[in-house]
């Protein structure tokens, strides 16, 4: 990654609190052309907050964000959307009363339009061997693509779910906790999805716990505590069990026993 | 010896496409009805024409108000104002015509009334769904409101008095039979195959499902469910404006009074014809059996010259079952 391209996503002195509690406080945060980053940090650290108001689930409270060169707005995910941002969410999965087909498409449904666009109807058959030609590209394993998604295992649901925003995005994707649910087979295959993002140019975020998982794939890692960024690290410059520390706030206790400031 | 799958494993894996599966579970109202069609035939009366056509005469009103109620039911929302929607835009379209009434009318024309009442039937379904989406305010609390006010707003229309005889052109759709079959079973059965379509086939459909699945998703994923769910309200405003025409041309006379009660029946089809209330789940097709099945009901009571108080507890014994029913197939499906 060269440092000087400009940033693909330039967050600045992004602002957001839910009550009294500061989710986010004064982060800035940049992601580059086709660079993955992974953020993480404790539980409330705020990453999926941050996620989400580049989402556009959440708005910040005060702050900048410039996607490709522009200052924007992200009112909606319909908006984040037509950027070519897509994310795969934590606590927002898939819908379960609808089989994987209509998953797979939802929001961006073909159709063919009739009465003067009025009257959309959907291309079930070409949708549905679309999706059949997509999970077999990506090798995931599922009995049929007409079955609703709430009979599914988490695990088959987590790789649709993974497989439709990889599929779909196209300028940067944000992956919260993209490993979570899957075993250890499942996760390998996810990491490789993940990891073919990068050949094709595509930007992402990850959100993960498993820091195994994040040092795989991750060019850079961003450390979130407590709503604030702690600290960041290039692949190649991290040093033992030091981002862990930065995750749980150790080296600054250290720091306060012996008299010294912390930063 | 045999190299053939036993018959049993042959169902089984039939039973496992889910196509097949889902198919079945949720059509499973049709085999109801049929059994109980069968139970009846040993009403003597019953299996005779006027009999059946009267059933399909009076499942018409409650058939076009379900159609409405499955679209806001599927997006996990309910209507409870169409009964009142119905007669308050029959009461406004009768003064409008202005025929012997007790209150004079303007002597308006059939083709700008009916256009007027469908337009207040939309407005109104739109007035719910904003409130409901925007506002944010429960849909049980806004559709009661509504459901009150719009009954109250009908008695003081004519100071409680009915309204009779309307234009010819307003009572055609009622007047016309095709031999034995009435125009209104016709086209309300129309209705049910466009309706069918919009759910099952297009765009509008599939969001419908979405959001009622799960809205929150559903906007994540860049769906607009509120513009989903006010159109859904403003759908069931124009059919309960299409029932209250209906229902006024056939009894020629706009009541104050008319379709009290009714909009409990279209709610209690909706759920015996495999409409879930928490949304995302059933079909038209299912609910047009429970209307149906509720309407054949009425008609054996009535054949049967059951006590009318009986009624009440044989329907409410009904939905009983049928939401009995309905836990049963969720727990069959996974």
């Amino acid at each position: 990654m060269e440092l000087q391209s400009e940033p693909l996503l330039d967050m600045q002195n992004i602002n957001k609190s839910f009550g009294a509690v500061h989710a986010l406080q004064n982060i800035n945060f940049q992601v580059f052309p086709g660079e993955l980053v992974a953020l993480v940090g404790d539980n409330g650290a705020g990453k999926s907050t941050l996620v989400k108001i580049i989402s556009g689930v959440e708005h910040p409270d005060s702050g900048k964000i410039i996607f490709d060169g522009k200052e924007v707005v992200i009112t909606d995910p319909d908006t984040a959307k037509s950027l070519g941002i897509e994310t795969l969410y934590q606590d927002l999965g898939l819908i379960e009363n609808l089989n994987v087909v209509a998953n797979m498409y939802l929001g961006r449904e073909e159709y063919n339009s009739y009465l003067f666009g009025i009257v959309k109807v959907l291309k079930d058959r070409a949708m549905e061997q679309n999706t059949i030609a997509l999970l077999e590209r990506l090798k995931i394993n599922l009995g049929s693509v007409r079955e609703k998604v709430e009979v599914l295992s988490g695990g088959q649901r987590q790789a649709i779910a993974l497989s439709r925003t990889v599929a779909w995005g196209k300028k940067l994707v944000l992956l919260d906790e993209p490993t979570a649910a899957l075993g250890v087979r499942e996760s390998l295959q996810a990491l490789d999805l993940i990891r073919r993002l990068k050949d094709q140019g595509i930007a992402g975020v990850i959100i993960s716990h498993n820091l195994e998982h994040v040092f795989s794939v991750a060019d850079r890692v961003v450390v979130l505590r407590q709503g604030v960024v702690r600290g960041e690290r290039r692949k190649n410059e991290i040093e033992g069990d030091e981002i862990v520390s930065m995750i749980t706030g150790v080296s600054e206790m250290k720091k306060l026993e012996f008299g010294e400031n912390s930063s | 010896m045999s190299i053939e799958a036993p018959p049993v494993g042959r169902l089984k894996a039939l039973w496992q496409r889910p196509e097949v599966r889902d198919g079945i579970l949720d059509n499973l109202i049709w085999a109801i009805l049929v059994i109980v069609l069968i139970g009846f035939s040993f009403i003597p009366g019953f299996f005779q024409q006027p009999v059946l056509i009267n059933i399909l005469l009076h499942s018409t009103f409650l058939g076009v108000l379900v159609i409405g109620e499955t679209l806001c039911l599927i997006t996990g929302n309910f209507d409870l104002s169409v009964e009142s929607v119905l007669a308050f835009t029959a009461m406004f379209a009768a003064v409008l015509m202005g025929t012997r009434a007790p209150t004079p009318g303007w002597g308006i024309s059939p083709l700008i009334a009916i256009p007027a009442m469908m337009s207040i039937g939309l407005a109104i379904g739109a007035f719910n769904g904003y409130c409901v989406t925007k506002l944010k305010i429960n849909p049980f609390i806004v559709t009661l409101a509504t459901l009150i006010v719009f009954r109250g707003l009908t008695i003081i229309f004519t100071r409680s008095q009915a309204v009779i005889r309307f234009p010819a052109l307003y009572r055609m759709v009622a007047d016309i039979k095709f031999g034995p079959i009435p125009l209104l079973v016709i086209v309300t059965i129309g209705l049910y195959l466009i309706f069918h379509f919009i759910i099952s086939k297009t765009r509008y459909g599939r969001y419908l499902y979405a959001v009622g699945g799960d809205e929150r998703v559903a906007f994540a994923f860049g769906l607009k469910p509120d513009r989903v769910i006010i159109l859904a309200y403003m759908l069931s405003g124009l059919m309960a404006a299409i029932a209250g025409w209906f229902m006024a041309a056939r009894l020629d006379a706009a009541l104050p009074g008319m379709a009290e009660g009714m909009s409990f029946d279209v709610m209690a089809a909706a759920v015996i014809g495999g409409i879930s209330l928490k949304g995302g789940k059933g079909n038209l097709i299912g609910a047009l059996g429970g209307v149906l099945l509720l309407g054949s009901i009425n008609a054996a009571l009535t054949v049967a010259a059951v006590s009318p108080y009986w009624y009440q507890i044989v329907r409410g014994t009904v939905i009983f079952l049928a939401v009995g029913l309905d836990a049963i197939k969720e727990r069959t499906r996974k």
